[in-house]
C-alpha cells in the first residue's frame, strides 16, 4: 500500500518521531546598537538536552507586548520595539546544537543605519516551547 | 479513544507519511542569492521541511525556513512546486563562499493530493515502533485560502469570514475551503503544535512558512504576512482552548486571492 490520505499505519514511508519536548526562557540581552552602524548581532544559547540533528517544531509566547502573544513557530520571527522614538527590530532564528537550543538574533535601528546616534537597545524575554522531532525509519 | 495525549498508537488519528526526502550537499558560491533546482518527480507540490549543519554530522542543526530579509546573516531555505525543489540560499555578507552545507530535506504530500507515492522507508518491510519515543498524532489538516476583503456573504458560503472546527476530541480533521481566519477548539490535557507552508501565487512556489511578529506597546500592532498560528489559551469553557490559523484577506500587504495556507496540527 502507498496511498498517501487516510490511513492507519504504512511503513513504506518514514514518519516523525518526538525525541522530547522542553520549555525554556530565552533572554535577547539588551546591545548598544553603534553610531553609523545601527545594529547589532549574537547568539542566546540554553542548555536542554536534546539528540543531535533534531528538527525542531516551536512555539513562542511573548508577554512584553500590548497583549500576551503565543504563536506556533517555524523557528524564525520577529520582536519590534522602540527606543528613543526609534523602531528597534529583532529577527530570530532558533536552531538546535548537541545538548543547546540558541537563537541568533540581528537588532537594527529601522530608521537608520547611517545615524550619528548610539542606541541602546531592550532586553527581550520570551518562552519558547520546543518539540524535538527526529526520524526513526529509514 | 478521545484526546489523543499519552498513548502510543490512536487509530483515530495518523501518522505522518513524509513521501520524500533527500539529502544534499551545498557548495557555496560567491554569489549572495545561491539557488539549486532538484525535480522531485512527484505528482504533486511537496510540503518541504527539514534542516541544514555545517557539518555532515548535524550536531547544530538550523531550520530550513526563510527568515526575515532584513537579517543579515546566512540562511538556507526550500521552495517547492509541481516540478521541482528549490534549495535557496542568501549569504549577504558573501562570506562563505566554498563552504559546504550540509542538507536533509523531507516533505509531505498536501491535503489535496489524493494519489500514490513511492516509498520512502528503506526498511519498508518491517513495521518499526519505538516506544522509547513518541509520534506526531495528526489532529487535523487544513488547506485554506484567503477571503476577499469586499465579499460579506449573508450565509455561510465556502467563501466564509471564518471556519470553525473542534478538533482532537472526534478524531482526524481536514479542513478545507476560504476564510480569513480558522478557529480550531481544542481540549485539556492537549498542547498541540502547527507546521504550515504557503502557496505564493506570485511566484508559483510553495514553502515552510509561519510568520511570527511580536511587538511591544510603543510599537503598536504590526500588520502581518501570512500564514500566522496564535493561540488563546482560555476562551471561556473551563478546559477548552483555541487555536487561529490566520489565512489572510486580500487587503494589500496580506495574502494575494490565490495563495494557499497548508497547515499540519499535531497533539
Amino acid at each position: 500500500m502507498a496511498r498517501v490520505n487516510r490511513f492507519v499505519f504504512n511503513s513504506d514511508f518514514m514518519t516523525v518521531a518526538y525525541a522530547g519536548r522542553q520549555e525554556v526562557t530565552v533572554t535577547i540581552p539588551a546591545k548598544e546598537l553603534p553610531a553609523n552602524v545601527g545594529s547589532a548581532s549574537g547568539d542566546v544559547e540554553v542548555a536542554v538536552d536534546i539528540p543531535p540533528g533534531c528538527y525542531t517544531r516551536a512555539r513562542i509566547k511573548f508577554t512584553g507586548g500590548y497583549v500576551p502573544a503565543d504563536y506556533a513557530c517555524d523557528g524564525n520571527f520577529i520582536i519590534f520595539d522602540k527606543v528613543n522614538n526609534r523602531q528597534i527590530d529583532y529577527t530570530c532564528r532558533v536552531y538546535t546544537k548537541d545538548k543547546k537550543v540558541g537563537v541568533h538574533y540581528f537588532i537594527y535601528d529601522e530608521a537608520s543605519i547611517s545615524s550619528p546616534q548610539t542606541v541602546l537597545s531592550n532586553a527581550q524575554t520570551f518562552t519558547l516551547i520546543l518539540d524535538f522531532l527526529k526520524q526513526p525509519n529509514t | 479513544m478521545q484526546i489523543p495525549t499519552n498513548f502510543i498508537a490512536n487509530s483515530d488519528y495518523p501518522y505522518d507519511q513524509i513521501v520524500y526526502f533527500k539529502e544534499y550537499e551545498l557548495t557555496c558560491d560567491s554569489s549572495s542569492n545561491q539557488t539549486i533546482t532538484i525535480a522531485h518527480g512527484l505528482n504533486f507540490t511537496p510540503l518541504c521541511f527539514g534542516i541544514w549543519s555545517d557539518t555532515d554530522t548535524f550536531t547544530a542543526s538550523h531550520p530550513l525556513v526563510k527568515t526575515f530579509s532584513s537579517d543579515t546573516d546566512f540562511m538556507i531555505w526550500a521552495e517547492s512546486d509541481e516540478t521541482n525543489i528549490y534549495i535557496c540560499k542568501y549569504d549577504y555578507r558573501h562570506a562563505h563562499s566554498g563552504q559546504k552545507r550540509y542538507i536533509k530535506i523531507y516533505a509531505f504530500a498536501p491535503l489535496s493530493f489524493t494519489g500514490d507515492c513511492e516509498p520512502t522507508a528503506t526498511t519498508s518491510d518491517f513495521l518499526i515502533f519505538n516506544t522509547d519515543l513518541g509520534y506526531s498524532q495528526l489532529i487535523a489538516v487544513g488547506e485554506v485560502q484567503p477571503r476577499r476583503l469586499d465579499v460579506r456573504p449573508a450565509e455561510p458560503t465556502p467563501e466564509q469570514l471564518g471556519i470553525y472546527a473542534e478538533v482532537g476530541k472526534n478524531g482526524y480533521t481536514e479542513i478545507t475551503g476560504r476564510a480569513a481566519s480558522v478557529n480550531l477548539y481544542y481540549f485539556d490535557p492537549m498542547t498541540p503544535t502547527a507546521m504550515a507552508w504557503k502557496y505564493d501565487a506570485a511566484t508559483n512556489r510553495t514553502t515552510m512558512d509561519l510568520q511570527v511578529v511580536l511587538a511591544t506597546k510603543a510599537a503598536g500592532f504590526p500588520i502581518m504576512g501570512y500564514p500566522n498560528i496564535s493561540y488563546n489559551a482560555n476562551t471561556g469553557i473551563q478546559g477548552e482552548h483555541n487555536m487561529a490559523v490566520g489565512t489572510g484577506t486580500t487587503r494589500t500587504g496580506q495574502a494575494n486571492y490565490n495563495d494557499i495556507t497548508h497547515f499540519r496540527i499535531y497533539a
